[in-house]
């Protein structure tokens, strides 16, 4: 009986609350943030990203993951961002050479690209999807572990109700004075936590 | 047995220091280069006979002004001249007939009588747009004979309605000379006596060189090159006298080798009509095995590929794919192909598929490593840009990279996948930007600025602004400016 127990909780897709994660992690480039996370971001799977506002810091919090991957030589992807990613601020992020815009103008088409990309060995795509259904989380989830890569996916905070088969769950705001709010919603083998981050270049 | 060579064509009185040329065997090494100049190209290109008795002409460009670059016996009888402007020409005569230069169909023709003149010899070499160059030394043997094979080129020529030139001499560029001179054969021994003869024209130089000489009182190619050497390199340029010792023979010349063009071309009729591309896909890869096995064979391959649907009753549907990187790989031009066909519906069920490809390019295949299992990221990068494209076009992927411009609208630029953009350092800017600035009912909160940016008034998009870091009552940073003319204020990003 214990035997078949401890096979059943080595299986890789059974994981459990207050034991450390085995994957590997990527530093978040903020000590608490790490802490809270449990040794940095995830290396691979789905990670939303809830947020209210545009320009709340969403993708402040995750251009040092960002410009890892890009120095590890990997591609970050855009697809369907919904405004313009503005090259001059892109270019001291350090990843823009490694970026590819994608803009398809569809939801259809925009979850097969995600799909395509992250099963071609993309460091991170980021997609914003118009209502996603459980499905389509659940088939980035799946192509995300597949190409061993990130899916970044923004949604507003509104959607934190909603079940999602993500890895990570976050929601970012904008501290009330200064720096950002992270709530971890989801965070597998972690309690969720909220972690403030004074980043000197949020002031 | 070696034939001997015929008589050069009877030379003007040759100076007394000059050799009188000698009919001698040829040896069975001697390079010979045959030149054939087409002067009547731009008129036959457009399937017209050169000597057709109808007066034609073919003029260079449109207007009334467009000088004639070829004509017809007819209008030459006529008495129109190369050079004369098209008004002064059907002044002229009335029934004359002008048409428009193609220099497309020049060249493919060209190409073409490249490709016809390999039977002759290996090596072929246009020198456009109207001159092709073979090299027949070698071939003497095989075809009987120097003069059989001159016999024989001129023949052909004449079969296919051509009015050709045709000159043989030891060096490319004096056959090349002579040619255009109208002189049919060079002879190795007094090469140098025969080409002084030739007229300055020969050489095709720029109209002012050529107006610099006839001030001089210079007029055959003998005058030009018994003026100094270095007071002619000096005044002309070396490469006047480069081209004088290569004539020679003094100094070799390296020319570029003719090659056909390969491409693939096949056709598939369907067994039954079928409409759904899922199931046409199955004969389509069968074309696609066809295509890899011929670019395997040249050890080439293709940079796009057209698969053409042909209906009972409609008109085919094409579907053109363009690869960013020259491949030959079947499993990539497979995936590439179903990608595009899953997107596409046929307006009618397909009776036969056909599948042609680009020319064939030489490539570098990628070398299996014994290490590392994960292919190149640029190679990894290509393959997935090619799939995107495949399914959403050409135009929905893209990088992005800083342009070098002081309006921010401007700042960036759509570049192709893989080309490295500068990381320069910036002021802060936003990482999302409105393409339209979006207009603001009163003063925001600003928490830092301003940074004053007046540019583009020496264009259109002129602009004065202020712009400033403003912070939302939720929390928000925006980039905002106030617009000096109008005052107003405006966001124009945000930092995300």
């Amino acid at each position: 009986m214990k035997t078949a127990l401890n096979t059943l909780l080595a299986r890789p897709d059974i994981w459990r609350g207050g034991f450390p994660r085995q994957d590997a992690a990527v530093a978040t480039g903020h000590a608490d943030l790490d802490a809270a996370l449990g040794g940095g971001w995830p290396a691979r799977g789905l990670i939303e990203v809830l947020h209210e506002t545009h320009g709340g810091g969403e993708l402040t919090v995750l251009a040092p993951l960002l410009g890892t991957l890009a120095a590890a030589g990997r591609q970050i992807v855009f697809v369907d961002p919904p405004f313009l990613p503005y090259a001059p601020a892109l270019a001291s992020q350090g990843f823009i050479n490694q970026l590819l815009l994608v803009q398809t103008g569809s939801d259809t088409d925009s979850l097969w690209t995600a799909e395509t990309c992250l099963r071609a060995g993309c460091g991170a795509v980021l997609c914003w999807l118009d209502r996603p259904t459980h499905r389509a989380l659940r088939r980035l989830q799946l192509a995300a572990e597949d190409g061993e890569a990130l899916a970044l996916l923004f949604r507003p905070l509104r959607a934190a109700g909603l079940p999602s088969p993500a890895v990570l769950r976050l929601a970012v705001q904008p501290g009330h004075e200064t720096g950002l709010i992270v709530n971890l919603l989801k965070c597998r083998s972690r309690p969720a936590a909220s972690v403030c981050l004074p980043d000197p270049a949020f002031a | 047995m070696p034939q001997p060579l015929p008589l050069p064509l009877p030379l003007p009185p040759a100076p007394a220091n000059q050799a009188a040329p000698a009919a001698r065997p040829h040896r069975k090494s001697t390079r010979c280069w045959a030149a054939i100049e087409l002067p009547a190209l731009p008129l036959e290109a457009l399937g017209e006979r050169a000597d057709n008795a109808q007066p034609i002409a073919v003029i260079e460009g449109v207007t009334p002004r467009a000088p004639l670059v070829a004509l017809s016996a007819g209008a030459r009888a006529a008495g129109l001249y190369i050079g004369m402007t098209a008004s002064a020409a059907g002044a002229r005569i009335d029934n004359l007939s002008l048409r428009t230069r193609d220099l497309a169909r020049e060249a493919a023709m060209l190409d073409r009588l490249a490709a016809w003149s390999q039977r002759f010899t290996s090596v072929v070499s246009p020198e456009p747009p109207a001159m092709l160059l073979l090299e027949i030394g070698g071939s003497f043997k095989l075809f009987g004979g120097i003069e059989t094979l001159r016999k024989r080129l001129k023949a052909e020529l004449a079969a296919q309605g051509l009015a050709a030139q045709l000159a043989l001499a030891p060096t490319p560029r004096a056959a090349l000379w002579l040619a255009r001179a109208g002189m049919e054969m060079g002879d190795a021994h007094g090469l140098a006596g025969q080409l002084g003869t030739l007229p300055l024209a020969t050489l095709r130089l720029p109209e002012r060189t050529a107006r610099d000489f006839e001030r001089l009182g210079v007029r055959t190619l003998r005058e030009v090159f018994r003026l100094p050497r270095d007071g002619l390199a000096r005044r002309f340029g070396p490469a006047l006298l480069r081209d004088w010792d290569r004539a020679l023979g003094q100094l070799p010349e390296a020319r570029r080798q003719w090659q056909a063009e390969h491409h693939f071309a096949a056709e598939r009729e369907l067994p039954i009509a079928l409409h759904e591309t899922g199931r046409i896909e199955v004969f389509v890869n069968d074309l696609i095995a066809e295509l890899a096995a011929a670019l395997r064979r040249h050890d080439a391959g293709i940079d796009s590929l057209t698969l053409v649907f042909e209906h009972s009753r409609l008109p085919p549907t094409a579907v053109r794919l363009r690869l960013l990187a020259i491949s030959r790989d079947l499993a990539h031009l497979q995936r590439l192909v179903h990608t595009r066909l899953e997107r596409l519906h046929l307006p009618a069920a397909a009776v036969a598929i056909r599948l042609h490809s680009g020319f064939f390019k030489s490539m570098i295949p990628d070398a299996a490593t014994l290490l590392e299992t994960r292919p190149e990221p640029a190679a990894e990068r290509t393959a997935l840009v090619e799939t995107l494209r495949a399914r959403l076009g050409r135009a929905a992927v893209c990088s992005l990279a800083p342009a070098a411009d002081p309006r921010p609208e401007y700042a960036w630029q759509r570049v192709e996948p893989g080309i490295q953009a500068s990381e320069a350092i910036w002021p802060r800017r936003p990482i999302w930007l409105l393409q339209k600035p979006r207009p603001l009912s009163e003063r925001p909160r600003l928490i830092s600025g301003p940074e004053r940016i007046e540019a583009g008034w020496w264009s259109e998009g002129a602009l004065g602004r202020d712009y400033y870091i403003a912070r939302t009552p939720v929390g928000a940073q925006w980039w905002v400016y106030r617009e000096h003319r109008s005052e107003r204020w405006f966001l124009h990003g945000y930092f995300a």
